[in-house]
This record gives structure tokens, C-alpha cells and sequence, in this order.
């Protein structure tokens, strides 16, 4: 079966520094898979790639067998990658339902009478709050979203990446400054998300989490790729547990 | 009604549909603009050049005016595309400064001289009076707001508000970044061109210094002061920044001064300007109206 994400030999480059240097994996359809590593270790970056913010230095991404390069953002989360941010960034001025309702949009943006249109209409509004029931937070589809506990941000970022009705999500860190049961149910969400077919590449520096949600899992370092396997495997990699023990010394 | 009052409406009818345009810009679309007299004037010089010199009718000249404007909109809003926020307040500035200037030094505009003798429109082959000239003047804000409710409540709108609040986030839901800040530059532009034909075939004398960086602060002023990224905020601004004047005259001298200081201050302590959501002012009309303020406490 063709891979739905193939990283292939994927470098970065800002200026001086390798934030990625020859990454190259890849993620069946359905699969959910963990990217792991030190602070610094180029995962955030990697899902800038992914997602059109910058081109890789070198290399190539494909996504559905098409090479990604050179589309902008726009195209690419139109295509159906969805994604959430280390530090949240939802729309804060607008309401919880309109947060969602700009990412339905995006097969309507493209063509100008489509774009024209009432965006309040009756099928996009219930289509939004099926979302956003899903998520847990229906009952304050009209509370701004800046108003909202970071929690419940985070859980809005997820119901606005699955209105791209995505095949792919990328979560940035979706349990990172989480009370343990907001924890917990994201877990859950994200877990039945990928029940349901959902194709998920998650960072995630809670190890608990990243065991629990993960059947693989490939660990960067300093912008290389320094193990990939089952959470069994990474527990017990040498390589691993040296980049782990290397930076609490750091600290 | 005295003509001096007629007079007065018809400039504060103007200037609402200015404000109402570059709200578009700058509310909706969260572009800041230093440069939108530019536009009024490109409307006021398409509309009048094209009646003085080819002898084209009004209801022939206004649309022109607007079309022209909306393109000229689209060809400098390239430049501000990416560029940064506070780069963008210069970029439009300078935008401004060299629209002025074309008109000022290329002789095909006029030079100093400006265009003169711009007709006032006729209907039913006799001269508009100023009470018809301020019914029609009307008539397009009425218009003006009917492509702002339009606006906000389409996809293009919504998409407008995203990039407003978060660029990046905007791009990953699927909004064109480039597309649609063209589309707000367009409209806003384009509807900048309207005030600026209905202000050329009032004054019937234009010149380049009609047009200059002052006059953009006072409509960027307008729209602060109301209530940047709603409809009733420019509406209002225009109206009290438009009478103030008048009711007291010496305040004329130093307008753009006086503006100027109250945009910095308004930016300062009150950024949704006195009348915006969530502005001091709402809040309390509101509470005085003992309307239920709709609030969200985490903890219940
Ligand atoms: N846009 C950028 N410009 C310059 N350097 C960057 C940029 N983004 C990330 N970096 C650098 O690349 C490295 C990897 O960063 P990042 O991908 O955010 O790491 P992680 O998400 O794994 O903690 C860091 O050293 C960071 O400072
Ligand atoms: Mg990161």
C-alpha cells in the first residue's frame, strides 16, 4: 500500500544551523505514528514543512503520492492536512463557531461566487456544530474564543483541523500545559479520531501519552533522526535514552 | 433645510463612505492603511478628467471612477502583501506621498492647478440642486452599506476576519493569504473611488492637495474613533468627526493635529476605538440598557 506522508531525505536549513538534516519517513494511511525528541530537535519545523510554511533546504514531501513542493498553506490544508500549534493560535476575536466555520470554508474560498455566499447558512452551521460537539464544546459555540481555557483551546484547534475534512492531522504538542484529565480526554479524542481512520502524526513530550497513543514512533535529535520502532523499541534505544539523559544535564 | 447645512451633509456623507471603505482595509481585513486619500483622490481625478476632458456624463464618469480605483487598489495592494505590519503603515504612507505627487508634477493631471470646472451632474437634462446632490449622496452610502453587510456575512468576510486575527493560522485553515487581502484592498479601494468622484462633481475643483497624507489620518481617525471592524463605528466617526468642526470652528486649524493625538491615544488605551466591541463606552451603554452581556467563566 502507498504511504499517505513519505518524508524523503528532508533538510532544513536556517542559515547556519541543521534544524533537519536528511529526515525521511513515512506514514500509512490510518496509521497513527509519534515524533519525538529534545526541545530543539526540529519537530516543530518539520511540520512547517509539511504544511507549506517554508520549502525544505533539500529534499521532498509527498503527500497522496504528490510531491508538496512549492504549494502555499492554503493549498496544502485544502488538500486535507490539518494541523494544531505548539502555542495555540485560534482566531481569538471570533466566536468558538466561527473558528471552525473559516476552516470549512476552505473549499469554498477558491471560487469567487462560492466565496460570495452567506457562510451562516444552515449547512455549514450544523456541519460545524457536529464538530464542535464532537470536541466537547457545543455548548459554547458562541463564547470567544480568547475567553476559553487553554484546554479547551486546544481542543478547538483540533474540531478546526478536522472541518478541513482532513485525511491528516499533525497535533503540535496537543497535551503540553494540560491538567491530567484534560489530558485524558484528549487522549481519548485523539484516540477515536484515529479509530475512525484518521491518519495522525502527533509531538508530544508527555512520554505516558506517546506510549499509550502511538504504534510507532521516530525520534529526532539535534535534526537527525536518530531512532524509529514501537514504543518498546525507542524505551530500550540506547541513542534515545542518551539524547534524554544528554539534555536533563543539561538542564 | 439651509443650504450651509446641505453643504456640510454632503461632505459628512462623503466622508462615511470613506470611512466605511477603508474600515473594510483596516477592520475587517486588519490591514493598516496611512494612505487611503490616495484612492479618494485616484476616483476624484479618474471621475473628473474623464468629464472635463471627453465630456462624459456623470452616471458615465462615476462608475469609471470606481473601476479605475478598484484596479489601481488591486496594483498597490501587491507591494503591501507581504510585508510586515509596520511596514506596511510606511508602505501606504509612501503610497500616498507618490499618488500625491503624480498629480501634483505630471502635467497630464493638472500640475497645481488641479482639474476645474468639473459639471455637476444633471437629471432630466437640468443641473442637480444640492438637496438632490445629497439624496443621491445618500442613496450610495445606503449602497455602501449594503456591500458591507454583504461582506461580513459571506465567506470572503469570514475569511477577511481570519486573517485579521492570525495570519498563520488563516493559511493553515485554507484561507489565500494574497487572494484575499487583494479582494479587501479592491473593494476598499474601489469604494474610496465612489467618494471620490461624488466629491469631485460637488466641489467641481480638485486638486492634488486635496488629497494628502493629512486627509488619510483624518479617515483613519473616523474609523478609530467609532469603532474599528464594525459597520456603525466608521458610520458614527464620520458623523462626529465631521460635525465637531463645524460646531467649533477653531478646532479647523488644528484638526489633523487634534486627530492625530486622539488616534495615538485611542490605539493606545482603547483599540477597538470608543464605540467598538467591547470598548469601554459599549460596555457601559450596555450595562445601562441592562442588556445581559454574555460572558464565559471557566470555572462554573
Ligand atoms: N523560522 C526559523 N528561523 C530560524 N530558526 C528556526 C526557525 N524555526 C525553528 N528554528 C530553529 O530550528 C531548531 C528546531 O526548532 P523546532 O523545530 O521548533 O524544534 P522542536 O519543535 O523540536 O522543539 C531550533 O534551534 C530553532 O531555534
Ligand atoms: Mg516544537
Amino acid at each position: 500500500m502507498n504511504p499517505l506522508l513519505e518524508i524523503d531525505a528532508v533538510s532544513k536549513h536556517f542559515e547556519g544551523l541543521k534544524a533537519l538534516d536528511r529526515v525521511s519517513f513515512s506514514l500509512g494511511k490510518g496509521e497513527i505514528l509519534g515524533l519525538i525528541g529534545p526541545n530543539g530537535a526540529g519537530k516543530t519545523t518539520l511540520f512547517n514543512l509539511i504544511t507549506g510554511t517554508f520549502p525544505p533546504t533539500e529534499g521532498t514531501i509527498r503527500y497522496n503520492g504528490k510531491d508538496l513542493t512549492g504549494l502555499g498553506p492554503s493549498r496544502i490544508a485544502a488538500m486535507g492536512i490539518g494541523r494544531t500549534f505548539q502555542i495555540v493560535r485560534p482566531f481569538k476575536g471570533l466566536t468558538v463557531l466561527e473558528n471552525v466555520l473559516v476552516a470549512l470554508g476552505a473549499s469554498r474560498y477558491p471560487r469567487f461566487l462560492a466565496a460570495a455566499r452567506r457562510f451562516r447558512a444552515d449547512d455549514s452551521v450544523s456541519e460545524a456544530k457536529a464538530l464542535l460537539s464532537r470536541v466537547g464544546l457545543l455548548k459554547i459555540s458562541d463564547v470567544k474564543a480568547e475567553n476559553l481555557p487553554l484546554g479547551m483551546k486546544k481542543r478547538l484547534e483540533i474540531a478546526r483541523a478536522l472541518a478541513l475534512h482532513p485525511e491528516l492531522i499533525l497535533l503540535d504538542e496537543p497535551a503540553g500545559g494540560l491538567r491530567a484529565e484534560e489530558m485524558e480526554e484528549l487522549v481519548s479524542l485523539v484516540a477515536s479520531l484515529n479509530r475512525e481512520g484518521m491518519t495522525v502524526l502527533v509531538i508530544e513530550h508527555n512520554m505516558p501519552v506517546v506510549m499509550e497513543l502511538c504504534e510507532r514512533i521516530v525520534v529526532l535529535d539535534h535534526g537527525i533522526k536518530i531512532a524509529e520502532g514501537s514504543p518498546e523499541e525507542i524505551r530500550a534505544h540506547p541513542q534515545v535514552i542518551e539524547a534524554y539523559l544528554g539534555r536533563e544535564e543539561d538542564a | 433645510m439651509s443650504a450651509y447645512i446641505v453643504t456640510v451633509s454632503i461632505t459628512i456623507g462623503i466622508y462615511v463612505i470613506l470611512a466605511i471603505s477603508l474600515n473594510i482595509i483596516t477592520g475587517y481585513a486588519g490591514q493598516i492603511s496611512l494612505g487611503h486619500a490616495a484612492f479618494f483622490g485616484i476616483g476624484a481625478y479618474a471621475s473628473g478628467m474623464l468629464a472635463t476632458r471627453v465630456g462624459a456624463p456623470f452616471f458615465v464618469c462615476l462608475p469609471f471612477a470606481v473601476v479605475v480605483t478598484g484596479i489601481v487598489g488591486a496594483i498597490l495592494g501587491i507591494p503591501c502583501l507581504r510585508v510586515r505590519e509596520d511596514f506596511l503603515a510606511i508602505t501606504t504612507m509612501g503610497i500616498n506621498f507618490v499618488v500625491q505627487a503624480v498629480f501634483l508634477y505630471v502635467p497630464f493631471f493638472g500640475g497645481a492647478l488641479g482639474i476645474s470646472n468639473i459639471p455637476v451632474p444633471s437629471i432630466h437634462g437640468s443641473d442637480m440642486t444640492k438637496p438632490e446632490y445629497l439624496i443621491m449622496v445618500l442613496l450610495f452610502i445606503l449602497l455602501s452599506i449594503l456591500v458591507d453587510g454583504w461582506l461580513t456575512r459571506s465567506w470572503t468576510g469570514l475569511a477577511l476576519s481570519a486573517i485579521r486575527e492570525d495570519e498563520t493560522a488563516a493559511e493553515m485553515s485554507g484561507v489565500n493569504l494574497t487572494r484575499f487581502k487583494v479582494i479587501a484592498f479592491v473593494l476598499g479601494s474601489a469604494m474610496a473611488g465612489l467618494a471620490g468622484s461624488l466629491y469631485a462633481h460637488f466641489m467641481s475643483f480638485i486638486s492634488a492637495t486635496d488629497f494628502g497624507f493629512a486627509e488619510s489620518i483624518v479617515i483613519l481617525s473616523m474609523v478609530v474613533f467609532g469603532g474599528i471592524g464594525t459597520l456603525r463605528g466608521p458610520i458614527i466617526g464620520a458623523i462626529v468627526l465631521g460635525v465637531a468642526p463645524e460646531l467649533f470652528r477653531p478646532i479647523l486649524n488644528y484638526r489633523t493635529l487634534l486627530y492625530g493625538v486622539m488616534l495615538v491615544v485611542l490605539m493606545r488605551f482603547q483599540p477597538q476605538g470608543l464605540l467598538g466591541i467591547d470598548s469601554f463606552v459599549t460596555r457601559t451603554l450596555k450595562r445601562l440598557w441592562k442588556k445581559e452581556t454574555r460572558g464565559y467563566e471557566p470555572a462554573a
